[in-house]
């Protein structure tokens, strides 16, 4: 065992020695699980989606100031006052997507929404940016819904629409025959919205009041309860992005360890250490050691990376069975990838070919559920797929022991498949 | 292949061994040292087989190749080395200090490997071998590509191993090392053993008789002669020469005399 923990030792201080390495089998993973993660975090993407817009309040109104805020608040835009000048020179130099002009008179249009007076919003896009243009004509409409909707659900605010209206009608000239009766409902409106109005009013004086005395407008009514939260799919980005960055880290370490192999044996070391009173299975061990000790730091590292980022087991005792299998399946794939050439060039290319076949195929690149069928079959042959999966299961995918076992187990026979293929065709003569 | 290959070496011997590319050097230390198994026959080494890791584990091996980690210092690789030979903990960093001392490698040997001279990296490759202070050491061209310092504190290394007792099969392409350092000398070619002995015996055997080389008129003309004062009357017969020399035979010319002069791949 001494012997087998020195070779492996040794092993290890020179991955710690080869910076290339070390990068790829310790930072890239990192950087990798770091960068997709935040890409597809949601506030990454609301962040790299905000739309800049300058806002140009020619009316001066409390209901223009309003319907700018309502604008401002919203997450998907930048927004920014601007003189009109200001914003048409922002939005032809390419600085603004758009400019929303609300012109002279948009407070009083306001007041006559139930008289056909709409309000107008003046929209200036970038005809270089239309889709963010149709966006913002979109998010204008949206919001002047819900201020409708909102008028409608207060009487303190639909009373003075109401009263304009009504006064509308009374000066109308003609003989229509609907004229009179519509001048009579407006008139009762009038007088309900107004009795509405002070019932609130006394309401928020006292912080009490029949709501029952008087009929709802609300057009729905939600009654919500408690239910037990069920952790449906990954709380974040990074618990899909740490489980694929780490296999990448595997695949490095693998590579590495099975090419220097070839190393070994190219320059002579495995010569002397076939000379030296060890076994092969001391040799092989050693290696062997190494780089399932690489596998375990690896993932131990990663997870601890992506714990301040809420990458956390649900269940770590599981752990425990993923990540020796992991292990075992990644050191089997070394001991492969170090007899698939003579030299170490051809080993490099073919294992690192391998290696990205297994990548593509198990959705190390590309998500699985992208792929055709044929691919998603395939993918069962990869190691990656099952690494991928049983950490995806471990993290967000809520497995247990039942779902789990199934995983270890083919990680471990691809190890011992991949183990056996390389021990069989390892070339000692060479050495 | 090599055939019907069968030599003793005594203990404070150096043994040459010289032969052609191809000639089986190689796969002679590979058997010796249990990297190659035999077809048919047995190999006996210190009278175990050289299989067994216990039989290896007196042999020290000094390949051709540089077999060292190179991203690893000179103490690094000696202490993995050493503990691979199954030394440990005070004997072993001594055993280090030692050696690193006695190859002049002391003040670098912090540094990694890959920053070394090709004559430092021979001397770390040659300590490494005699770590364990094996009783047969088995050195595979000791001395390629080395300056003539190196190349000398090699040989002392070398000579201090045969003054403590140590065996040594010293493999090489240079007569002139074989006929300095070594005790005997085996010329192998094509899997056989030719001749063995020691260098005035070889000489005596296979040397063959004594170069005379005349200049005349600028051109230099080489005969072999048992007789050198008769060829000399001879060639002054023949005419006039500005100069001569006389040269005993030499063990580049015992080599070529057994494995002839037609090239080796």
């Amino acid at each position: 065992m001494d012997k087998l923990w020195t070779l492996a030792m040794k092993d290890l201080r020179l991955l710690l020695r080869d910076r290339a390495g070390l990068f790829f089998t310790v930072a890239f993973p990192l950087l990798y699980a770091l960068f997709f993660g935040a890409v597809f975090s949601p506030g990454g993407e609301d962040e790299a989606r905000r739309i800049p817009v300058r806002l140009v309040d020619l009316d001066g109104s409390p209901a223009s100031r309003a319907f700018l805020d309502s604008l401002g608040a919203r997450k998907g835009l930048e927004c920014r006052v601007d003189s009109l000048a200001g914003a048409e020179a922002a939005v032809r130099r390419g600085r603004a997507s758009a400019a929303i002009i609300l012109p002279k008179g948009f407070g009083e249009a306001t007041r006559k929404l139930l008289s056909g007076e709409a309000p107008q919003v003046e929209l200036l896009a970038d005809p270089a940016r239309q889709a963010e243009g149709a966006l913002l004509q979109g998010m204008l409409m949206e919001l002047a819904f819900r201020r409708l909707q909102e008028t409608f659900q207060r009487p303190a605010l639909m009373l003075p629409q109401v009263r304009v209206w009504r006064d509308s009608l009374a000066l109308a000239p003609g003989k229509d025959p609907t004229l009179q009766p519509l001048r009579r409902w407006t008139g009762e409106l009038d007088l309900f919205l107004g009795h509405l109005a002070r019932q609130d009013s006394l309401s928020a004086k006292a912080q009490t009041g029949n709501r029952l005395a008087r009929p709802d407008f609300t057009p729905l009514r939600v009654v919500t309860r408690a239910l037990r939260q069920v952790r449906e799919g990954p709380q974040s980005a990074f618990e899909v992005s740490f489980p694929q960055g780490l296999v990448w880290g595997l695949i490095s370490v693998a590579a590495s360890f099975g090419l220097s192999l070839v190393v070994e044996r190219k320059e002579g070391t495995l010569r002397r250490l076939r000379a030296s009173p060890l076994r092969r299975r001391h040799i092989l061990g050693g290696k062997a050691l190494a780089c399932a000790l690489a596998v375990v730091a690896i993932c131990l590292a990663m997870l601890l990376c992506g714990r301040p980022l809420g990458v956390q087991a649900e269940r770590p005792l599981l752990l425990l069975a993923l990540i020796p299998s992991a292990a075992a399946a990644f050191t089997g794939l070394m001991l492969l990838v170090s007899v698939l050439g003579r030299t170490e060039r051809a080993a490099a290319g073919m294992g690192w070919s391998l290696m990205m076949v297994l990548a593509m195929a198990g959705g190390g690149m590309v998500p699985l559920m992208f792929m055709p069928d044929w691919m998603r079959t395939l993918s069962h042959a990869s190691p990656v797929k099952w690494t991928i999966l049983g950490f995806e299961g471990v993290l967000w995918r809520g497995f247990g022991w039942t779902e789990l076992l199934p995983v270890c187990v083919v990680l471990l026979s691809f190890g011992a498949l991949c183990a056996l293929v390389g021990l069989k065709a390892f070339r000692w003569r060479d050495a | 292949m090599l055939k019907e290959l069968s030599f003793s070496l005594a203990s404070g011997e150096i043994l040459g061994l010289l032969g052609p590319n191809g000639a089986g050097k190689s796969t002679l230390m590979a058997l010796l040292c249990g990297l190659l198994q035999p077809l048919s026959g047995t190999v006996r080494v210190l009278g175990g087989d050289p299989a067994l890791p216990s039989t290896r584990a007196h042999l020290g091996l000094a390949p051709q190749e540089l077999a060292l980690y190179e991203e690893l210092s000179a103490q690094e690789n000696l202490l993995v080395f050493g503990r691979l030979q199954g030394l440990k903990g005070a004997d072993l960093k001594e055993r280090v200090a030692v050696l690193l001392a006695e190859t002049g490698l002391a003040a670098r040997a912090r540094d990694r490997v890959s920053t070394y001279s090709g004559g430092m990296k021979r001397r770390l490759n040659l300590a490494a071998a005699l770590l364990h202070r094996p009783a047969l050491l088995l050195l595979d061209e000791a001395t390629v590509g080395v300056d003539p310092q190196s190349r000398l504190a090699l040989f002392d290394l070398v000579e201090n191993c045969r003054a403590s007792g140590q065996g040594l099969l010293y493999a090489t392409h240079h007569m002139e090392e074989a006929q300095r350092l070594c005790d005997r000398v085996a010329i192998v070619d094509q899997g056989c053993l030719l001749a063995l002995g020691t260098v005035p015996e070889l000489l005596q055997r296979h040397g063959g008789a004594l170069r005379l080389r005349v200049e005349r008129k600028g051109l230099v003309e080489e005969v072999e002669t048992r007789d050198a004062v008769a060829e000399l009357a001879r060639q002054q017969g023949l005419g006039p020469f500005e100069s001569f020399s006389l040269h005993p035979p030499d063990l580049e010319q015992v080599f070529m005399h057994l494995t002839g002069r037609s090239l080796r791949d």
